[in-house]
């Protein structure tokens, strides 16, 4: 009984934070208080919803409430008006011929018709599927890299500012500042040229079989210097004992990642792994946008930036909106398969 | 058994005793041998920029010689960046204000309640986070373009501080619930301080690095952004620098040199900003990693 009225005072200092929390604190600092109390019938009726005497009186409770508007509601608020609401009623319109400034008529689910049916969208989601094969490098290569830096190097620090540099360079900069680099006389072919394999040369982003592995590679460069920053951090929380004892007895490199440091960082490899995943539906607009404008024809083209396309270029809104409801559902099934083999995984 | 780990810990030692030394300072240059390929790029685009036309075209990896700046100056003049860095830092600056100032107070409250409120909160800014772009900023632009709000830096500017606030809020929850304890609240309440008193004198002084992080960071994605400026700004004379320096390089017949002068205008203020605030950067995207 003791525990409970500790609980109860906790409960109570939540519930009141303008109001009461000076007797909150009172409370909590003599729980024995709480069940000295003489225990009257009519109190003992009101137990059962509710913890009784220990709780304020009501006015004091809503003012407690009251009191946490300020900090919460301006963010909630923004939060409805700039992204939920727009999102809920742009995915409404899914079912309409949208027509912004003109009657808008009901038509069902003939825009999901229509986009099932054309061979661009289907080239599209090809397209995203291909993006996801950059997962396994998006992660294996800084995760070798930050066990490499970990063991033993005195330039690590060094070495992980210079590679974090390309992490500051957002998607949309990514392309303009590859666009000189992959250019057919661009860096990547001069240098292949000067070093005599100038036989590699190619043209990078101007290839429909091309683009999309370079622009995993493009992701993969800029990604590694944040991939090492983090998996580093959760490599500190391997002990060094388990490190030191594994080669001792004799574990090779690959041995120690394999089960010693990957079971170690296990969280943190899924969560890093879920949000690559999750950044080709929501961060390959800009790269997009500004290396390769969809190009060749719709051979790099991401859902976001055909739905651009379809409204803002081509008028199409109500195509545009069912466009956005299937990423919606591709960026939930995501997260949902992410969590699913998250979970499975962390209990083996 | 005994005997096998004493062998292998012999030959272990063994193994290491032979080249350490030699295989030390490989490592150490293989370390750094790493960093050519992520440095690289940019050297390519800062010497290209600083080139005569006549020194990019017999010399293309090489040092400029002699260092010019007509690049740059011809970039600028014909992208007009120099109106659209304007627009930029506008843009960007209040979102970076608009994103402090709506995460701190929320970010506080959760961080000292034990109301499940809190992951309504919380759950809100995530789901934020998750709706991709594109989905809301077109209904977005719709509505604003009823209400003639298009083409304004001042709403683009406050739609960037809501966008970046699940970062704030984030960042500054896991801080705030780490640095200020409940024990330091109920002791500042014991004392006779009101909630908003620990806000404002405890938590806002102690969380100034944080605070300036989540600002540098919501500034430099606001400044990164596109396809929120390209859907909400029409007219050439809003643009942000993205968007000058996006369709300025997609222009047909432009020179690889301009190319990477416009590349470096538009981000130079991104990597001052990283350099001058790092270590706060990479300590908050990994928030979390580490424990």
């Amino acid at each position: 009984m003791g525990g409970a009225g500790g609980g109860e005072a906790e409960l109570r200092e939540t519930t009141s934070i303008g109001g009461g929390p000076r007797q909150a604190m009172t409370r909590a600092a003599n729980p024995v208080g709480v069940d000295a109390e003489p225990v009257s019938s009519d109190s003992l009726t009101s137990t059962a919803s509710s913890p009784g005497p220990s709780r304020p009186p009501r006015r004091t409770r809503w003012l407690g409430r009251l009191a946490t508007v300020p900090y919460i509601a301006p963010l909630l608020i923004s939060a409805v008006a700039v992204v939920v609401a727009p999102a809920a009623f742009g995915l409404s319109r899914s079912l309409f011929n949208w027509q912004p400034g003109t009657n808008s008529p009901f038509t069902g689910i003939s825009n999901f018709k229509l986009l099932a049916e054309s061979s661009t969208f289907h080239a599209i989601l090809v397209n995203e599927g291909y993006y996801l094969l950059g997962l396994p490098i998006w992660t294996l290569l800084p995760l070798l890299i930050a066990v490499f830096l970990f063991t033993r190097v005195r330039v690590a620090g060094l070495v992980r500012m210079l590679i974090f540099l390309p992490v500051v360079v957002s998607p949309a900069l990514l392309g303009i500042m590859f666009t000189p680099i992959l250019a057919p006389e661009g860096l990547v072919n001069t240098t292949l040229q000067k070093t005599g394999l100038g036989g590699l040369a190619r043209p990078w982003i101007d290839d429909p079989s091309l683009v999309k592995p370079t622009i995993i590679l493009v992701l993969a460069w800029a990604n590694v210097g944040l991939g090492v920053a983090i998996f580093t951090a959760a490599l500190t929380s391997i002990q060094p004992d388990l490190l030191d004892a594994a080669a001792v007895n004799g574990a090779g490199s690959w041995q120690r990642i394999r089960y010693v440091i990957v079971p170690g960082i296990k969280r943190t490899l899924i969560l890093w792994m879920t949000f690559q995943a999750l950044g080709v539906f929501l961060w390959l607009f800009g790269l997009i946008y500004s290396l390769t404008a969809g190009g060749p024809g719709n051979s790099s083209a991401s859902i976001d930036y055909d739905v651009f396309t379809n409204t803002i270029s081509n008028g199409l809104f109500g195509v545009g909106a069912a466009e956005s409801v299937y990423l919606l559902a591709m960026v939930i099934l995501i997260a949902v398969a992410a969590w699913v083999i998250g979970r499975r995984w962390s209990h083996d | 058994m005994t005997s096998g780990a004493i062998r292998l810990r012999g030959s272990a030692a063994e193994r290491r005793g032979v080249g350490r030394r030699g295989r030390l300072v490989l490592r150490n240059l293989g370390a750094l041998g790493l960093c050519i390929p992520f440095v690289y790029p940019f050297y390519f685009l800062i010497i290209s920029a600083l080139k005569t036309t006549q020194n990019y075209a017999t010399n293309r990896l090489g040092l400029p010689h002699p260092v010019v700046f007509s690049q740059f100056n011809s970039a600028w003049r014909s992208a007009s960046l120099g109106q659209s860095l304007l627009n930029s830092a506008i843009a960007a600056g209040i979102g970076a204000v608009v994103t402090v100032v709506l995460s701190a107070p929320a970010a506080d409250w959760c961080a000292r309640t034990k109301s499940r409120t809190k992951n309504i909160v919380l759950g809100t800014v995530a789901c934020m986070w998750m709706i991709p772009t594109i989905i809301w900023v077109i209904p977005m632009f719709v509505e604003l373009s009823r209400a003639h709000l298009t083409d304004n830096l001042l709403v683009l500017g406050f739609i960037y501080g809501v966008t970046n606030t699940p970062l704030g809020v984030y960042l500054l929850y896991a801080y705030l619930a780490d640095a200020v304890s409940p024990d330091i609240r109920e002791a500042a309440i014991v004392a006779g301080a009101k909630p908003r008193h620990v806000f404002v004198r405890i938590c806002l002084p102690i969380a100034v690095p944080v605070l300036s992080t989540i600002a540098a960071l919501a500034f430099v994605w606001a400044w990164g952004d596109v396809l929120i400026a390209a859907v909400l700004l029409q007219s050439q004379s809003k643009w942000t620098v993205t968007l000058a320096a996006t369709s300025f390089v997609s222009r047909y017949g432009i020179s690889i040199q301009l190319e990477a002068a416009a590349a470096i205008i538009s981000m130079l203020p991104m990597i001052v900003i990283f350099a001058i605030g790092q270590r706060g950067i990479i300590k908050g995207l990994t928030v979390g990693s580490g424990r």
